[in-house]
């Protein structure tokens, strides 16, 4: 007989007294989530791999300071979001050689570090259809920090305003307004798209 | 409800996150007004698209990688005290570090300083480490070795393995000495910065010891540059040069905290060879060692390196 599935609040009391293993559960349940966003928001799988590692270790060392009346998702994405941040920081301080690397966000090879969609359309289709993706992906890289932070957290993360005022500890009308103006600015930069 | 009104709740409507008497206005609004129709529409493909952005998968094994960072912090907090221990250790040899720059004007002595070729001064370092220890202390051997003394240590640091090679890209002024050096090796000039009697042949000699402190030459053109040399060596190191210029030329040596981690990089950016090493290990037994790096072969098997001492004598080639 398979064992059932612990519940949150077991798994975080257990997490709290140290248990690794607990930890991995959550960890196996989330991972995928904090990649999405991460790798949304840096651009590229390695640093996003590495970033998204750090979120789960730093999640582990703080597990005892999270408040239950957040979801452990929510703490989470709060937790990716600094450490995209300070990902970022660290990365204007690097060389130019880097900086290049990631103003090239939209190149052919960065892209291809998105996984594709799982239904596979015909190759023509296809090539349409990585084209419109391409374009989306740069209009988002063009947005401001906070502006593509609200814009990935509702509509590719799916939370709602209340969560995302949460993750990113800001009023409900922020979260608003900078939803409306980075959707504004995406429908003027993907106007070609919108026929 | 006006197109002005309207237009600004358009992103709450799309999401259903107006309050109810919000939305029907909106509603109503955008079923008699054609402009804020277009909007709306637009607005709400402009979602579609982004909402339409395949998502990522997590990468493959990135979930053992978490499990397994997170079991070796467990295990590191077990030995936290012992780690501590170890800090405060680290600590006491950052400070007691010293780098020693010696320098033998050619022919007279410059300016108004005062005649100093052949005479090697070395200034003890002012940690209770370095006043522990022994000096060793050389008179008027300009021609021979350049390492004065040495306490052993039961590790070598492993980067002694990589003399000469590439350093990291972020000791960019080490790496800039090297190269600067390999340059002039390749047009057959010596190096500006190196151990003497220090040969690279000597690469397949036994694995030295690293020593709890050592004392090495640094030869150059003249000691105002070779100073410079040093300070960018151990500035791109991290490290720290304690004196001033003034001072360090009237004294003949320079004072330097160097991290110990930094340490190997540090003798690699000084080209200094296993032939000095094992000069050291001579030396080494001929210098009573401290209660600190007395030998435990078994403790300091598994505990990290610990810390090092190390002096390094400046000279100024003499006009060939
Ligand atoms: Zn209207």
């Amino acid at each position: 007989m398979v064992k059932p599935l612990p519940s949150e609040p077991e798994l975080l009391r257990r997490c709290a007294k140290g248990d690794t293993a607990a930890f991995g559960t959550l960890v196996s349940h989330h991972q995928g989530a904090v990649f999405n966003l991460v790798l949304r928001m840096l651009g590229d799988r390695e640093t996003a791999r590495d970033a998204t590692q750090e979120v789960f270790i730093k999640a582990f060392r703080k597990i005892r300071s999270f408040e239950r009346r957040a979801s452990f998702g929510t703490w989470l994405y709060s937790i990716a979001v600094n450490q995209c941040i300070s990902e970022r920081r660290r990365r204007t301080t690097r060389s130019r050689k880097s900086e290049v690397q990631m103003s090239a966000l939209d190149s052919e090879q960065d892209n291809a570090a998105y996984d594709p969609p799982g239904d596979s359309p015909a190759p023509d289709d296809r090539l349409g259809a990585d084209e419109t993706r391409r374009q989306i992906e740069h209009a988002l890289t063009e947005l401001g920090h906070d502006c593509r932070t609200v814009v990935l957290l509702r509509d590719v993360e799916g939370l709602d305003y209340n969560s995302i005022a949460e993750v990113l500890g800001c009023s409900k009308g922020t979260v608003k307004s900078r939803l409306h103006r980075a959707r504004l600015e995406l429908r003027h930069k993907l106007r070609g798209l919108l026929k | 409800m006006n197109c002005e009104q309207a237009k600004s709740l358009l992103s709450e409507y799309i999401d259903g996150e107006l309050p109810a008497a919000e939305d029907t206005a909106v509603k109503k609004h955008l079923a008699r007004c054609e402009a804020c129709r277009a909007e709306f529409e637009a607005l709400e493909r402009t979602v579609a698209l982004v909402r339409s952005l395949p998502r990522a998968e997590a990468p493959e094994g990135l979930e053992r990688d978490i499990k397994v960072a997170l079991d070796r912090r467990a295990a590191r907090r077990r030995s936290a005290i012992f780690r501590w221990a170890k800090v405060g250790t680290w600590l006491a040899a950052a400070a007691t570090l010293v780098v020693v720059i010696k320098y033998s004007p050619p022919e007279a002595p410059r300016e108004a300083q005062p005649p100093l070729g052949g005479r090697e001064t070395l200034l003890r370092a002012k940690g209770s480490d370095a006043a522990k220890k022994p000096e060793t202390l050389r008179a008027g051997e300009d021609s021979k070795l350049g390492v004065a003394g040495a306490v052993a240590e039961k590790e070598r640091p492993r980067a002694l393995r990589k003399v000469g090679a590439s350093a990291p890209r972020t000791e960019k002024h080490a790496a800039g000495l090297m190269r600067r050096n390999a340059a002039k090796a390749a047009s057959g000039e010596p190096p500006s910065l190196k151990a003497r009697g220090a040969p690279e042949t000597e690469k397949s000699a036994a694995e030295p010891a690293a020593p709890a402190r050592l004392e090495l030459i640094y030869e150059c053109d003249d000691a105002k540059s070779g100073l410079a040399d040093v300070r960018q060596a151990v500035n791109a190191l991290h490290g720290k040069t304690l004196e001033t210029n003034k001072r360090a030329l009237l004294q003949n040596h320079i004072l330097a905290a160097v991290p110990r981690d930094k340490l190997d990089q540090l003798i690699a950016t000084l080209k200094l060879s296993k032939k000095v090493q094992k000069e050291l290990q001579e030396r080494e037994r001929q210098v009573p060692q401290t209660a600190q790096s007395a030998p435990d072969n078994a403790g300091a098997q598994k505990a990290p390196p610990p810390p090092v001492q190390v002096k390094i004598i400046l000279r100024v080639r003499a006009g060939e």
